[in-house]
């Protein structure tokens, strides 16, 4: 038998059957394909005006028919000039609003949406030049070509996939404010997912990002990119769902969100355990954790007040650890903690953990 | 939707998903000219439609079902013709992998030759989740399958392949 000589195995064959669309003709097409949308559009309006003159050559028509009728008729009177309505007014004014209104957030929210299922698609740590290629094969047509040339410069700047699982997944848009004219700025974060498929099991991790987006020669493209953690010196992680904010040193840039529950038992009961309790758990991980070397996490548990409560009144258990959750902070609808040795295991990191949190950098927003 | 917005959004899509629409449609084809007629056509009938678009799938899995059913309406009308035509002309082998598509070493023209002669939906469902990377939902979407559907008959479809391409002598680790 001859061998496969394929230097990868069949997926990977497959995979580079993929054809790529010259440019140049892509752009022709796209050229022919307005014009035709434009025409379609002509043709459509020409009908519509024909359509319109003959509505209004009816009305006018049985206006006159019942005008006589009624006014002049047998024994009628004289009558006076007929009202001078302005015809297509109306519908000047709508293909003006027509032509007006466009729909700039849809637009936006495309790229950004398009923009983010890329993401995966381009790995960051591959060699350069294949890190290059593949932002050009992937991002070009989301980017403004500065911005592309910016990634292609340093290839370690641009956004995409750090290991082969968790993989960023999508980008979910939270706000999108127009800043300037044809200038957008969107909020948003990015999903990082460890199997495929839309469902909110799957994200282990939402990593915020700051979009800026604007109009380019008619299309709307991607200018600038800010990953939380890289905009300024800012590291601080905001959570506006629970209400806190945790201060985090330099070193913790890049750093992911990961979101999961914390499970309890009501121990109430002569210390008998009945129906679990849940609650949700926010996890601040380091940029530099990974699989085989994982750090100290800045888990968070979040409880309501009557939780917390029975917590107090040890009727409630978040871990086989004789100790309650420490409490970080509280607002009005919820009460913060540690849970009960969250750096039992010592991993690389934790010292530096406790001096965060030892530093007073959680802090509860009402 | 305005027609100035619909234009807009359609050429917004257009440079996002163009290139993969066109690709898909190549791949089922074989055709670079037909897949870039079928790509046109394919904006132009979403440009019709865009108001019943409500946003329940991505506009890219939309857009390629819009492509999907032009490649197999255009290929259904085809076929009559081209058995009379084929009678008259003797044509070159249609399974030919053109140019363009790859850098012609022999595996990967026996592998472009293979996935041409399977069924449809073999080819469909090879060339959405290995050659373009689809996720199962997007696929189950574009094919309107169950995800179920999508995994067995991929599975289905790779052990076809492997054996077609085993048949013409190749073997492989992978196979």
């Amino acid at each position: 038998m001859v061998p496969y000589n394929h230097p990868d195995d069949l997926d990977q064959a497959l995979k580079e059957l993929d054809v790529k669309w010259d440019p140049k003709r892509k752009q022709q097409v796209h050229d022919q394909m307005i014009n035709e949308v434009r025409n379609m559009n002509q043709k459509g309006s020409a009908n519509r005006w024909m359509r319109l003159a003959a509505n209004v050559a009816l009305i006018l028509v049985v206006s006159f028919g019942v005008y006589y009728y009624v006014l002049d008729g047998p024994g009628g009177q004289q009558a006076g000039p007929p009202d001078s309505t302005p015809v297509g007014t109306q519908a000047d004014s709508g293909e003006r609003g027509e032509l007006k209104e466009v729909n700039e957030e849809e637009l936006v929210k495309t790229v950004v949406e398009g923009f983010g299922k890329k993401l995966q698609h381009v790995s960051v740590l591959a060699p350069s030049d294949s890190v290059k290629e593949s932002i050009q094969e992937h991002y070009s047509e989301f980017v403004t070509p500065e911005l592309l040339n910016r990634w292609l410069d340093d290839p370690s700047s641009a956004p995409g996939r750090l290991t082969s699982s968790p993989w960023p997944e999508r980008i979910e848009i939270l706000a999108m404010e127009e800043v300037e004219e044809d200038v957008y700025e969107v909020q948003g974060e990015v999903l990082e997912v460890t199997s495929a498929g839309d469902a909110e099991e799957n994200v282990v991790s939402r990593i915020p990002i700051k979009l800026t987006v604007k109009k380019v020669d008619d299309q709307w493209l991607i200018d600038d990119v800010v990953l939380d953690g890289e905009a300024g010196d800012s590291t601080t992680y905001e959570n506006m769902e629970y209400g806190f904010k945790v201060v985090l040193p330099e070193s913790w840039s890049g750093y992911a969100i990961i979101q999961e529950e914390w499970v309890g038992n009501d121990i109430s009961g002569e210390g008998k355990t009945t129906d679990s309790v849940k609650g949700p758990l926010v996890i601040i991980r380091h940029p530099e954790w990974t699989e085989k070397e994982p750090r100290q996490d800045i888990p968070i548990m979040i409880f309501t007040h009557e939780q917390w409560a029975l917590i107090e009144e040890a009727k409630l258990a978040v871990s086989a650890a004789p100790i309650p959750p420490r409490e970080l902070g509280r607002n009005e609808d919820y009460v913060f903690a540690l849970p009960p040795r969250y750096n039992y295991e010592f991993p690389t990191g934790y010292e530096e953990v406790e001096q965060i949190i030892e530093s007073g950098a959680f802090q509860a927003i009402d | 939707m305005p027609s100035a917005g619909k234009e807009a959004l359609i050429s917004q899509w257009y440079h996002q998903y163009a290139q993969d629409i066109f690709s898909i449609i190549y791949l089922m084809t074989g055709d670079y000219q037909l897949a870039e007629d079928l790509t046109q056509e394919t904006f132009i009938k979403a440009y019709r439609h865009v108001d019943t678009f409500r946003g329940e799938a991505s506009p890219k899995t939309w857009l390629i079902k819009i492509g999907r059913h032009l490649t197999i309406d255009y290929q259904r009308r085809k076929k009559p013709m081209q058995m009379v035509l084929d009678l008259l002309i003797k044509k070159p082998s249609p399974n030919r992998p053109p140019a363009e598509v790859v850098a012609l070493n022999e595996s990967k023209e026996e592998l472009w030759n293979a996935l041409q002669k399977m069924s449809r939906q073999y080819r469909e469902v090879i060339i959405l989740r290995k050659v373009k990377d689809f996720s199962t939902k997007d696929t189950a979407e574009i094919l309107g399958w169950s995800e179920s559907k999508v995994k067995v008959t991929l599975h289905r479809a790779m052990e076809d392949l492997k054996s077609r391409l085993k048949e013409r002598g190749y073997v492989h680790g992978a196979i």
